[in-house]
This record gives C-alpha cells, structure tokens and sequence, in this order.
C-alpha cells in the first residue's frame, strides 16, 4: 500500500507543528493517544495542519477514532483532498 | 460501560451491586450542567455547579442520603483533615466520594490529557494506612495509591468536594418516580450544542481562542450516551426486543450525535487557522445537523416514555409534559 506520508515525514511533522518530541524512530504499531501522548485536540490540529498545508484529509467518520488509532491506521487512512 | 458522568458512575456503583436498575438514573444526564466562562469558554466543571437536585433524585428514586463532607467554608487543610479522619472510622458499607485533579495522578489514566482534570472517584482504606484504594467507575479503574498521593491531587485549588452515603440499604425506585424524574430532566432544547454556538459566534470575529474554548467539548459529549441507558430501560419495560428491534439503530444514532461533536470541533481549530467564512458556515450547517439528530432521539424517547406511561397506567400525569413536545414521527419497530 503507498502511503502518502512515510514515518519520517510524519515524524517530522508532528514535532514541528505540535512541538513535541518523539522517539528517533515512530513506529506504525504505536497509538497515537496512549504511546505518542498525542491528546484528542493536538491530533485534530495535526490533521488540519495536513490538509491545509499537504492536502491530505481523514474521512469526517473516522475522527472521533482518531485517538484510538495507531500510527499505521492513521497513515493508511489520509487521503488525497479533492480539488472542487 | 462507557464514561458519561463521573459523580453519577460513583453513585451508581452500589445500584449496580443490588436489585435495583441503574439505568434511570442517567434520565437527564445527556444534559447535565457544564460551564460557559465569561470568556466562552467551555468546561465541564464549575465550582457554581451544584448537584444538590442531582442528588436529591438519587435519594427519592433509591432511598440513599448523599451527604457533602466536604465543607466550602472550611479551608482546604481542615477539609483533608476532614477526610483523613473519616476514612479511618468510615463502615465498610459506607462509601467516600472525593473531587479530585486526576491531572496530577499521571500514572491514572487520563484519556483527555487535560492540564486540569477535576474528577470524582471513589476511596476505601486498605491494611495499610498510607495506602488507599481508589475505585473509579466512570473508568473502571481500581487500584491502590500512597495516601499522600491522593490527598496532593485533593490538594489543588482546581477542585474542591467530596460526598459520603450509606449503601446498605437500596430501595428499588417506585415507577412514579422514576416518571417524575424523567420530565424533570427532559429538556426541550439542546443546552451543549446551543452553548458551542455561543462559543462559535463569540469567537467568530477572532478565532484564536476558539480551540482552547471548546478542548473540554469532547468530556461533556460523551454524556449523550446517557441517551443509551434510557433507550434500553424503556425498552426492556415494555417488552421490546433489544436485539430484534430498531435498538442498535437508536444507539448508532446516539453514538453519531457524540462524533459529530468531534466534526465541530474539528471545523473550529480550521476556522481559527484559515479564518474563512465557508469554514464557519460549514460548522453552522453541522451544528443545524446536531439540532436536528437530537430532537429526533428525544422525540423518539418521549414516545417511549408515553407508552410506558400507559402500560403503567400513569398517563394522566404527563400528558401534560407530552402535550408541550414535538410530536414524534418515528414509529417504534
């Protein structure tokens, strides 16, 4: 499965925008809330942050899932922003 | 079990242990009190919040006394003086309620990650007197903790209270209290949503506060699925199939109104950063569809509970309650 973000970037990301700091390797296994201590509302500016600046969107049904996901269920699930 | 309201799962626990059905106790609760600061900002505590009428129903509908040993006049120090001494002589059948800031015990759980977490939780003393039991049923944690622990996160000036109550005796609730307290809670209109429209409106303008005013948003949510517990208590008392009927249905739309939260808050962090207006009118139309989905459950309750009145034969007694509601155009399967 092509992911649109690779551990790394998201890595990245997730520290630059949420000004935190993670472990040198994230690993997909890991869940975000309770391994990452990412809380309900740093995800859902994480998740702005990627569609505003990288255009990648999470399905509205799957927000409320968000904190329970792990870093692969996260990944696997962003999608291409549709241009209308 | 899912978390809903933390002093009502504290209270219910010995319900649970006996006869008697908890589920309508949790009539109302999907609209229990939170607080909207002078500064719109939303948070499920306050210490203006009493839950004096709250507690007051526990004791008409289960014959328990909920009493404050927690004193507001009195200091903080003589307050955990109060409690320490309390549960040296407390009876096993005598159960200790605290407020305190779950925040600062960060080997409990705290699923919000709050800074500040006032939450109630249930105390036992163990053999060992420097170590007490913490039960918390609203996140189905039992545990034991350094006394000196507890009381440090009872310490913070964030929160302040505690209740004590016997449970030996529980009364199972009769039908026209239970009735009464189902109207007494029943609110016509949807206090959570018209309050994050107030947040939305007052922070329309200059929206970088507008995250930080609705963070708490998702702890009050989740008391939608108060909704739950009334659905399979009616129900069960008129005979319907859980499993066979339209049931799951009812609980998958409950379950939407609480992610939708999540949508709304969700469009609000956006509309702080983007400052667009298409932005804002798309978490109007969410908050139309919140309005919406909730009249519909609550319809559909009152429904129930009409025809639970009828079946018990109290009909007379809140026609008038039914009269003043929108009348449902669901038809129970």
């Amino acid at each position: 499965m092509n992911l649109l973000l690779d551990y790394t970037s998201f890595r990245q990301i997730v520290e630059e925008q949420l000004e935190v700091t993670l472990r040198q390797a994230v690993m997909g296994g890991e869940r975000l809330r309770d391994d990452l201590q990412l809380d309900s509302m740093r995800l859902l500016q994480l998740l702005v942050h990627l569609e505003l600046e990288h255009g990648y969107v999470l399905a509205d049904e799957q927000l409320a899932q968000l904190p329970q996901m792990t870093v692969d269920q996260l990944l696997q699930s962003l999608a291409r922003k549709e241009v209308v | 079990m899912i978390k809903v309201h933390c002093l009502v799962s504290c209270v219910c626990e010995v319900i649970k242990r006996s006869d008697a059905d908890h589920r309508p106790y949790y009539f109302g609760i999907w609209d229990a009190d939170f607080a909207l600061t002078s500064e719109f900002v939303l948070s499920h505590h306050a210490a203006h919040i009493s839950h004096e009428a709250m507690l007051d129903w526990y004791r008409l509908l289960y014959g328990i006394t909920v009493q404050s040993w927690y004193d507001p006049s009195r200091t903080k120090a003589a307050n955990l003086v109060n409690l320490e001494q309390f549960m040296k002589i407390k009876r096993p059948e005598q159960s200790v309620i605290v407020m305190l800031d779950l925040a600062r015990l960060p080997e409990r759980e705290n699923k919000f990650h709050h800074e500040v977490f006032p939450h109630y939780v249930m105390l036992e003393p163990t053999d060992d007197e420097d170590r007490w039991r913490m039960l918390d049923p609203d996140f189905r944690y039992e545990g034991e903790f350094d006394r000196t622990r507890i009381l440090q996160a009872v310490d913070q000036p964030t929160v302040a209270g505690g209740f004590w109550f016997d449970g030996s005796q529980v009364k199972l609730p009769d039908t026209e209290t239970v009735s009464a307290y189902f109207m007494s809670g029943l609110k016509r209109h949807h206090p959570l949503t018209e309050a994050v429209e107030q947040v939305i409106l007052h922070h329309a303008s200059s929206p970088e506060r507008l995250p930080d005013a609705l963070k708490q948003l998702p702890v009050i949510a989740i008391r939608k699925y108060a909704y739950e517990h009334a659905f399979a208590y009616f129900y069960e008392r008129l005979g319907i199939d859980l499993v066979a009927s339209d049931f799951d249905d009812w609980c998958d739309k409950i379950e939407r109104l609480v992610n939708q939260y999540t949508i709304i808050q969700h469009r609000a962090i956006k509309y702080s950063m983007t400052r667009d207006r298409t932005d804002l009118l798309d978490i109007q139309q969410w908050l139309v569809a919140q309005t919406t989905l909730e009249d519909d459950i609550k319809r559909q309750l009152v429904d129930l509970f009409s025809r639970f009145q009828q079946k018990e034969g109290e009909t007379d007694a809140t026609r008038t309650l039914y009269d003043q509601l929108p009348a449902s155009s669901t038809v129970i399967r």
